[in-house]
């Protein structure tokens, strides 16, 4: 082995809404898989009145999403007494996206698609965080979605995951899922990626609407693929036509692009096609990327810059990096919870030589 | 005591082969297709290339006055590829090389090789997976969605590359006086992993590769032809897991006509073995030898009506 130690390295701010701490990813630049991951706090290393955990670490012949550390009691300044803790779940895990882990599937009793809410319910959340991916597979009823992808938007554990792109999309369907399995994934990070449509407007500049976040950029051009049963077969006169991206939302809840198209004159709305229907056979309504552009002016949807600015971030690229992964198990110990904006700083290291014998 | 052979020691009852086994390689059909292009050293990293988009038809003559017709647009299509390095190595000891019976940094090279040329293409497949349009199969009868992929299914993939001007990337084998052959057609390219191969069997017209009339222009890789595709295999074709309406893994089969996608690699940057022996890289006692690979790719789909993703199911009907 050549001489290899610390391998990266940072600090992370930890996000705390409503008394549930997100997932922090961070990249971790080496192919090489770290074999010893720590993390530890900045702000809340001898806080006072406080209790909180204050560092955690991993290292390779533990499971992943585990990790050791240690909690700080609530005390005065620098007074603080520490105890040893141990999570199983939702703490350090490492991966590349080329290559990522494979979950099981969860099963769900219900998708309320009738209500256009898309909250699955689900005994059993496992590690679903929000702004996972996950597919709907096997589902009882709502088969228009069945193999299907969404970005989760709300989690609540062990009760439901909502999938808040979808229903931002504003679709409702004719009676909801009473079953059906979850399956969250890990996508690949190849650019641009094509997206299914949650919904699309009749508007001068049409509205496509996705199932999560979307990676396309102002200046681009993407394709549609409306298959015929997706509104009545209106929306086949945009098919396979180079559209270019006006704007780009990718809120919490809300994943849609803004299109120099004109689909106002489009005799029926987008609609998904029933249940039945979709049993029998049917493509999904995609979004593909198609070719690069000039990007709009700033503050302005529709006019070129000018001179005009080429679209750098539009490029093909293949963007799959190694991540290691704090889960919020790390942060949302009962008693000893994290605090919104507490800063930690982190270190991975490869072993020169790993011995698992003694002499 | 007899002496018998379990007695003698070890060594004795052992004999190394120097004549190594055959480890296992993996088609490479994904860069079949692919339009080569080189990026120059010196000149950025994101390739650019562009098209002139077609222009309306002009089917009405003009008037006596012949007055001038308004002009045409000329629209051009930007796509834009990024490159990117791509680097292994193994790291032996020169003790290894000096002990070993069979030529060990051989191998090692052999290797490398093998995992740079697997890996390339991968990344053309994982890219075409994420930007290829998708249609699913519907035609088969195995209750999934998408089906098992069927002979119409494959129809109309040839249909939408001809309604899209794809123009095909094998010429025909025209029919020859040979019993138990058929021509095969004017075709498109499929590339697709080998779990389909029940699938592909099963599909009403396909033709064997030993059933074309000449198989003197086919590869290894190529199964057989259908209503005009031709299919190869790969042990790393792609698949999407439990992505079917019942939970069934995907086959993401690409079918591409000419000029579809590119692989871009870049000049001072192309595909090469690193040989450094002991005494480089922080060894004061020349205790190691390393062997890598490096290469520079981009790859991208440069037109998105010329390549389709058709999805299909794997399981045949009951």
């Amino acid at each position: 082995m050549l001489p290899y130690q610390m391998i990266a390295g940072g600090k992370f701010a930890i996000s705390v809404s409503g008394g549930v701490t997100s997932q922090v990813n961070v990249e971790c630049i080496s192919q090489n898989p770290p074999d010893f991951i720590i993390a530890r706090a900045i702000t809340g290393w001898g806080e006072a009145n406080d209790a909180q955990s204050i560092e955690w670490w991993w290292e390779k012949s533990m499971s992943q999403g585990t990790a050791k550390g240690l909690l700080q009691s609530s005390a005065a300044a620098n007074a603080p007494a520490v105890t040893a803790a141990f999570v199983s779940s939702n703490g350090i895990s490492t991966y590349d996206t080329a290559n990522p882990p494979t979950f099981a599937g969860l099963a769900t009793t219900a998708i309320t698609g009738t209500a256009g809410t898309f909250v699955v319910t689900m005994a059993n959340t496992g590690s679903i965080q929000v702004g996972d991916w996950v597919r709907l597979y096997n589902t009882t009823g709502e088969l228009q979605i069945a193999g299907y992808s969404f970005q989760v938007t709300a989690v609540t554990a062990n009760t439901s995951i909502t999938l808040g792109y979808m229903a931002s999309g504003g679709i409702t369907f004719a009676a909801d899922a009473t079953a059906g399995t979850v399956l969250k994934y890990i996508p690949s990070r190849f650019y641009p990626r094509w997206g299914y449509i949650a919904n699309i407007s009749r508007a001068s500049q049409a509205v496509v609407s996705f199932t999560g976040k979307n990676d396309y950029t102002p200046g681009e051009f993407i394709s549609l693929r409306i298959p015929n049963e997706f509104g009545s077969g209106a929306w086949s006169s945009i098919n396979n036509k180079a559209a270019r991206v006006l704007s780009v939302t990718n809120s919490s809840t809300v994943s849609s692009i803004t299109l120099d198209l004109d689909t106002s004159g489009i005799a029926s709305a987008f609609s998904f096609p029933t249940s039945a229907v979709a049993a029998a056979g049917v493509s999904p309504a995609v979004v593909v990327p198609s070719s690069s552009g000039v990007v709009p002016d700033s503050g302005s949807a529709t006019i070129a810059q000018q001179p005009p600015g080429t679209n750098l971030r539009d490029a093909f690229d293949n963007r799959n990096t190694r991540i290691i992964q704090f889960g919020p198990g790390l942060f949302d110990i009962s008693s000893f919870g994290g605090n919104d904006g507490d800063i930690w700083m982190w270190q991975a290291f490869k072993y020169d030589d790993y011995k698992v014998s003694t002499v | 005591m007899t002496v018998s052979i379990s007695t003698m020691p070890p060594q004795i009852q052992q004999r190394y082969n120097a004549k190594l086994l055959s480890t296992p390689e993996r088609n490479l059909v994904h860069m079949l297709f692919a339009s080569p292009v080189e990026l120059p050293d010196n000149q950025g990293f994101i390739d650019r290339q562009s098209r002139y988009d077609r222009l309306d038809l002009f089917p009405v003559p003009l008037d006596d006055a012949q007055t001038n017709p308004p002009p045409q647009q000329l629209n051009r299509v930007d796509v834009d590829c990024r490159v990117r390095v791509y680097a292994t190595y193994i790291v032996l000891t020169r003790q290894v090389t000096i002990t070993n019976e069979d030529p060990v940094l051989n191998s090692a090279a052999a290797r490398l090789g093998q995992a740079m040329r697997e890996t390339q293409d991968v990344l053309v497949r994982d890219s075409l997976e994420s930007t290829a349009s998708v249609v699913n199969s519907v035609n088969g009868s195995n209750g999934d969605l998408p089906t098992e992929m069927a002979a119409q299914d494959v129809t109309d993939i040839f249909t939408l590359l001809q309604n899209n001007s794809g123009e095909f990337i094998t010429n025909m084998i025209p029919g020859e006086l040979k019993i138990g052959t058929s021509p095969i057609g004017d075709s498109y390219g499929c590339m697709l992993t080998t779990r389909m191969i029940p699938v592909l069997y099963s599909i009403s017209g396909f033709t064997r590769k030993f059933q074309y009339p000449n198989v003197d222009k086919t590869l290894s890789t190529e199964l057989g032809g259908v209503n005009n595709v031709r299919f190869f295999v790969s042990e790393q074709g792609s698949v999407t897991p439990n992505a079917s309406l019942l939970g069934n893994d995907v086959a993401n089969c690409f079918v591409a006509a000419k000029e579809a996608y590119k692989v871009v690699w870049q000049a001072g940057g192309k595909a090469r073995f690193i040989y450094l022996p002991p005494g480089y890289n922080n060894d004061p006692c020349m205790l190691r030898h390393t062997a890598g690979a490096s290469f520079y790719q981009g790859q991208c789909v440069t037109n998105d009506l010329w390549i389709q993703n058709l999805r299909s199911t794997m399981q045949l009907a009951a």
